[in-house]
């Protein structure tokens, strides 16, 4: 096997956590949802009528956080980098 | 064919009572009481009879003869006499009825025995005089409207009609017309909520002026552009739309402003060509009305605006304003977009400017709704002026007066009269205490 691969391997664990973090965007969503309605005394029906929209919303935060964290992943890896070749 | 017409027309008559669901004593007839002379019963008594109301046309011009086609479809309807002192009007109405008697002079047509009711299709100043002579002659009447070109005449008018027991009709062909009676009981019933505004505005790319045969004529033929026999803008088109504001509110306006020019068309002519006016009713509503004749963009529409919605009346059409708002979630992501993003995000949504949004249209009447684009000067097909008159035929049978159609026309024809007045004079007026009648609330 090449040593340099790198194998990646999602575990149920990491599973587990990225359905979490979702669900939580969800309740952040919905929670959202329900303020606008009280904020702007519209319908309460909008809790489902309007369940579309906030799943999408939901996904867009969950995507966002998933860039936030690819990008703090890229930027320590650089820092990391960077360090080693000070060293040597 | 014309056999055929006829029973067409009456069909549709029909359909419009069966779709306005006006069956006697039903809700609608108390709130417009103006429709019980003419309910499916009595109508059907009348045929059952076999009696026709026996009527005679004064004025044969382009309105004349529009009603002339228009009795061909009333089934107890029969022409027995036309009058016109133009002759080639004249002439042209014995056309349609030919077997009709033919009179040059309205006062010997009066006496005639039988005739039982008259249709008056004159120059608004004749309207007032040819009433009253007919009123007086034990005719029951038909005037088109307004119902006079000045207010001393109205009142007379008005007084007459009181101690009459003949049957008087004023055109007010909207309180006949299955759009505006749905869309009113919608208003009524609370469908657009508090009514906070009336706009109405009627716009034509058109001088109005008729070719003349010689010069002498022209004061008769274009009569409409003269101050002797007419109130311009105001008595020909605004007359039908105040009423509609009247009948909306249920009550009459306080105050009148507004401003009268003659813009465009200036070729002699003494009424204006360009009016925009201001009613203010006590709880602060106002009518705007607008018209001008030398630009036809924007139509004629009647609009009632309730917090709640708006209704066109001219189109059959009423906008929820709950279908163009948004959800709340929307609302609160725009507002957090806008803070964000926004040129000046101190500003509040009020500052940018908000456009007209297209809103989803609901139809007042089920099926096709005939609408009047407002361009023809002689009037529209299915506006409501045939069952007008149709209601008419049956009061000149039955004797039974038409509720309210004075008093509206009254009320409408003041109205115009007073914008005339408060443009000519450039002020504020306030309704006067000696025009007011006990029909009117303010
Ligand atoms: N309700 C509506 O929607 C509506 C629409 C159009 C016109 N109108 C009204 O109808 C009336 C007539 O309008 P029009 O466009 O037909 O005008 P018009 O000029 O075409 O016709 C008027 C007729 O009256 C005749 N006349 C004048 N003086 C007379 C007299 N002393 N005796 C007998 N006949 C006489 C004229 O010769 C002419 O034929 C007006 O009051 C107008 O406001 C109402």
């Amino acid at each position: 096997m090449d040593k340099n691969k790198v194998i990646a391997v999602i575990t149920l664990a990491d599973v587990i956590r990225e359905v979490a973090v979702f669900g939580a965007c969800l309740i952040i969503a919905i929670a959202l949802n329900a303020y606008a309605i009280v904020h702007y005394q519209t319908e309460w029906s909008e809790l489902y009528t309007e369940f579309g929209f906030v799943l999408t919303l939901a996904l867009i935060l969950y995507v966002a956080r998933c860039v936030v964290k690819a990008l703090i992943l890229v930027l320590w890896k650089c820092v990391k980098l960077l360090r080693r070749k000070m060293k040597r | 064919m014309e056999e055929n017409k006829k029973i067409e027309r009456e069909v549709s008559r029909r359909e419009f009572i069966k779709e306005l669901g006006y069956l006697a004593g039903g809700a609608l007839l108390l709130s417009m009481p103006w429709l019980k002379s003419q309910t499916p019963e009595k109508l059907s008594e009348i045929k059952r009879q076999g009696t026709c109301a026996r009527v005679a046309l004064i004025g044969c011009g382009s309105r004349g003869q529009y009603h002339l086609h228009n009795l061909k479809a009333i089934p107890h309807a029969e022409v027995v006499a036309l009058c016109d002192d133009y002759e080639p009007n004249l002439k042209a109405a014995a056309e349609i009825f030919p077997s009709a008697r033919q009179y040059s002079d309205y006062s010997s047509l009066l006496e005639a025995s039988d005739v039982d009711g008259v249709i008056i299709a004159t120059p608004l100043n004749l309207h007032a005089p040819m009433t009253l002579d007919a009123l007086a002659a034990g005719k029951h009447v038909f005037c088109e409207k307004a119902m006079a070109r000045t207010m001393s005449e109205c009142r007379a008018v008005y007084e007459a009609y009181k101690r009459s027991d003949k049957a008087l009709y004023f055109c007010m062909q909207r309180m006949y017309d299955p759009k505006y009676i749905k869309g009113m009981e919608q208003v009524h019933s609370g469908l657009i909520g508090e009514i906070v505004g009336l706009r109405c505005h009627w716009f034509r790319n058109a001088d109005w002026r008729r070719k003349v045969p010689s010069p002498e004529l022209e004061r008769r033929i274009n009569w409409r552009l003269y101050r002797e026999s007419s109130g311009g803008l105001m008595t020909e088109l605004a007359c039908h739309q105040l009423e509609v504001c009247n009948w909306a509110m249920g009550r009459m306006p306080e105050t009148i402003m507004g401003m009268g020019d003659i813009v465009f068309w200036k070729d002699g002519r003494e009424v204006y060509d360009n009016v925009n006016v201001i009613y203010r009713y006590s709880n602060g509503v106002k009518i705007n009305y607008e018209s001008l004749i030398s630009n036809k963009y924007n139509g004629m529409e009647d609009q009632i605006l309730g917090h709640k919605g708006t209704v066109d009346m001219t189109k059959g059409i009423y906008y929820l304003e709950e279908d163009n708002q948004l959800s709340g979630i929307r609302q609160l992501l725009r507002e957090g977009k806008e803070k964000t993003l926004g040129a000046i995000p101190t500003a509040g949504p009020s500052w940018r400017p908000e456009t007209r949004k297209d809103y989803v249209p609901h139809t007042l009447v089920a099926g096709e709704v005939s609408v009047n684009s407002g361009q023809s000067t002689v009037g529209a097909d299915n506006d409501g002026s045939d069952v007008i008159l149709s209601a008419f035929c049956q009061s000149c049978i039955t004797g039974e007066k038409a509720e309210n159609v004075v008093e509206e026309a009254y009320c409408s024809t003041l109205l115009c009269l007073l914008a005339n007045q408060a443009m000519d004079e450039k002020r504020i007026i306030t309704f006067p205490d000696e025009y007011k009648i006990p029909y009117m609330k303010f």
